[in-house]
């Protein structure tokens, strides 16, 4: 009798200790950025974080986060909400935005004329690549093109688009993360004293634009707690910033519905 | 000592890495990640190109003798050498890989020297137009090469190319046959393909044409001083194929897995054209084996001189270097090249002196019946893709996938199916460049 007790304890112990912790879903490459967001929000909620749960795509996340019964989290890409798309979640699943990185536009050192804002907005032959997205590719042309028009915009995947700036093939690159190339315009918050996107084309709906993520989860997780943590401030991928952080999630959700219209208009 | 302890599990790694199909570089570099991110920068640097060049010499082993290509770039070596092992001559296919690799190793490192003043000039003219070229290229001698009528080859190749379209494209957003399964979202891997549509075949083959028992006679060191002799009468061969694996080292979107193949299919076309090419061909084997090797060593340049991670393993190291907050650039070049060319120089020779000594411990499996042995093969075969599943978060997807494929891979038994291997891997980069080029050009 005393040890079915103990048992019992035991395992309502076990239960609420589990019940308490949040499990954070991994559903991309390991080691890519998606990954190491994940990551950091793991290493930011502590002792409340509970284990990783490793699924091979997004597809198999949303099952997750539809139907675990524990308290899962997990970062989303917002392109994902966009559209009809099979990874696109419920709204009462979105907690919160999570981060942004701006899009920078950046050119090779060697290359002297292309270190002038002027060759980009006046030359008549030009050349810019961008990352193959179905999503991204749209808007960033349309800014591009509306800055001049005699620009040609290229989409590259990854390895190709390594190579683009130092063969000449292209003049400039539109990236996230800039590394160590030289940014002449930044699409967004400005940590590189370069001109900004606003100030390049005021009134442009895609002057302020970046590489975006949501939080997304089955349980409300305050996204305060991981950008006050060590594992945010001292996170690889600098160039990402909290994202619309000062806005109540009912707005958050709303800017980003207008955002993915928008984009979303560019192909009709 | 932090270095040498470093350069001693790189060795441990490069053994494992070649010996074990599937568990590639990237694989050991995911695993020993969280240890590489307490190393310092240089270390880093040694356990990879230790890892990397023993990995080359031992890979080749398990194509040889067991028939099974650890990687895509071990096809050549398992078609060439496969069937030297089966003609009996196992011992001089392992004895010419290692020379020829080693030869390739050397030969990259007094390359990269010479051409460090002149290295923006190479980057200046890797362009979309020239890919196409060589990727068009590559793909239409595979074609011309292979054993099979070359219509067949042509539907292979477009096959093989269909198969690599799997999967949701976020490039596109569209899906292309995933028959609305979770499973073939993120598209079709290529371990289980190269082990469904080319090793399961050849296998197969193999335990149905042969019985008998397993014998591999050994190698030793007259041998290899032999070897290096003989190997004279290959210099041209070896010349264009270490040229060519420079080249794939050193240009990113290129790979040297790539230029491998380029080296061996330019060495059976032209072998093919005089009339001494034969399935088992000795030349052809040197070429795939030492254009690896060239390119292993060339792959550290763009990384280290441009912060170019030209493979997965390199996208790791680079990862880690950033989040360590190192400036990858020519001033880091310059300051870490000696110690790399210096920790390159030795994993080469440890690699084929191990390679050497520890390649006569299959001798073990020597009058097993080769049916047993390919059984063990298949076996093993399964565990790894269900291990590669798991690491890459897929549980037992590569295995399900495997197993979807292998109907096809059996009706394919009495065909070349290289093609197809190699219409999967290149059909896309093909494509992908011809469509840049008709943006830029047009």
């Amino acid at each position: 009798m005393k040890k079915i007790l103990v048992t019992i304890i035991a395992t309502l112990f076990t239960t609420i200790s589990l019940a308490d912790t949040i499990d954070v879903i991994k559903h991309s490459r390991p080691g890519g950025l998606n990954d190491r967001m994940n990551e950091v929000v793991a290493n930011a909620l502590g002792d409340q974080f509970g284990e990783y749960i490793t699924v091979k795509n997004c597809v198999e996340a949303k099952k997750v986060l539809n139907t675990a019964k524990n308290k899962v989290v997990t970062v989303w890409p917002t392109e994902r909400e966009a559209g009809d798309q099979p990874c696109n979640l419920n709204d009462k699943l979105i907690l919160s935005t999570f981060s942004n990185s701006p899009y920078h536009i950046t050119y090779f050192a060697d290359n002297s004329e292309a270190s002038s804002l002027e060759h980009l907005k006046t030359a008549d032959k030009i050349v810019v690549g961008v990352w193959d997205s179905a999503f991204w590719a749209p808007p960033q042309t349309a800014f591009l093109q509306s800055l001049n028009p005699n620009i040609k915009v290229v989409r590259y995947k990854s390895k190709p688009f390594r190579t683009a700036l130092p063969s000449g093939e292209i003049d400039y690159k539109v990236v996230s993360f800039p590394g160590n190339d030289p940014v002449i315009a930044v699409l967004g918050e400005n940590s590189y004293n370069a001109i900004t996107g606003t100030e390049l084309l005021p009134d442009h709906p895609f002057a302020d634009m970046g590489y975006s993520f949501l939080f997304a989860g089955n349980t409300n997780v305050d996204v305060n707690i991981i950008y006050n943590s060590n594992a945010w401030s001292s996170k690889k991928d600098v160039t990402h910033k909290p994202w619309m952080s000062d806005l109540p999630r009912i707005q958050q959700l709303d800017a980003v519905a207008r955002m993915l219209e928008q984009i979303g208009d560019i192909d009709q | 000592m932090e270095i040498l302890i470093v350069f001693l599990v790189g060795i441990v790694s490069g053994v494992l890495a070649g010996i074990l199909p599937g568990i590639g570089g990237a694989v050991i570099m995911t695993l020993a990640f969280p240890i590489l991110m307490t190393l310092d920068p240089v270390s880093i640097l040694v356990f990879y190109m230790t890892m990397a060049s023993v990995d080359q010499f031992f890979n080749g082993v398990t194509a040889i003798v067991l028939g099974v290509p650890g990687a895509s770039m071990n096809i050549p070596t398992q078609i060439e050498g496969h069937k030297l092992f089966k003609q009996g001559k196992g011992d001089e296919a392992i004895m010419f890989s290692a020379v020829g690799s080693y030869i390739a190793s050397m030969f990259a490192m007094l390359l990269v020297i010479c051409l460090l003043p002149v290295l923006w000039g190479i980057y200046g003219i890797w362009t979309s137009t020239l890919q196409s070229i060589l990727l068009s290229l590559a793909a239409i001698v595979l074609i011309l090469v292979s054993r099979n009528y070359k219509i067949i080859s042509f539907i292979l190749f477009g096959l093989g190319g269909a198969l690599g379209q799997v999967g949701y494209s976020e490039e596109r957003g569209t899906s292309f046959m995933t028959f609305g399964s979770d499973m073939l979202y993120s598209g079709i891997p290529i371990l289980p393909v190269l082990v469904s549509l080319f090793v399961v075949p050849v296998l197969l083959k193999s335990y149905l044409d042969k019985g008998g028992a397993f014998y591999f006679p050994g190698v030793n060191f007259q041998g290899y001083i032999q070897t290096l002799k003989n190997m004279k009468h290959m210099t041209v061969t070896l010349l264009r194929s270490c040229g060519l694996g420079s080249i794939g080292g050193l240009v990113p979107g290129m790979s040297f897995g790539f230029s491998s193949l380029l080296a061996y299919v330019t060495e059976r076309w032209l072998r093919t054209r005089t009339g001494e090419y034969r399935e088992g061909d000795m030349p052809c084997l040197v070429a795939c084996e030492s254009a690896n090797n060239a390119g292993v060593f060339t792959q550290m340049v763009p990384l280290l001189f441009l912060g170019i991670p030209i493979t997965a393993s390199e996208a790791i190291i680079y990862n880690i270097l950033e989040a360590r907050g190192l400036p990858v650039d020519i001033e880091w070049f310059r300051s870490t090249f000696l110690t790399v060319l210096g920790f390159f120089f030795i994993s080469s020779t440890v690699g084929l002196i191990l390679a050497a000594k520890y390649v006569n411990g299959l001798k073990i499996l020597n009058g097993l019946k080769l049916s047993t042995v390919y059984s063990g093969v298949m076996l093993a075969l399964v565990l790894i893709l269900w291990q590669t599943g798991v690491a890459n978060y897929g549980g037992f997807d590569h295995l399900y996938m495997a197993l979807l494929l292998l109907p096809f891979g059996l009706l394919f038994t009495r065909l070349d199916t290289t093609p197809l291997v190699f219409g999967f891997l290149l059909s896309e980069p093909l494509l992908d460049n011809l469509k840049r080029i008709l943006v830029i050009y047009f």
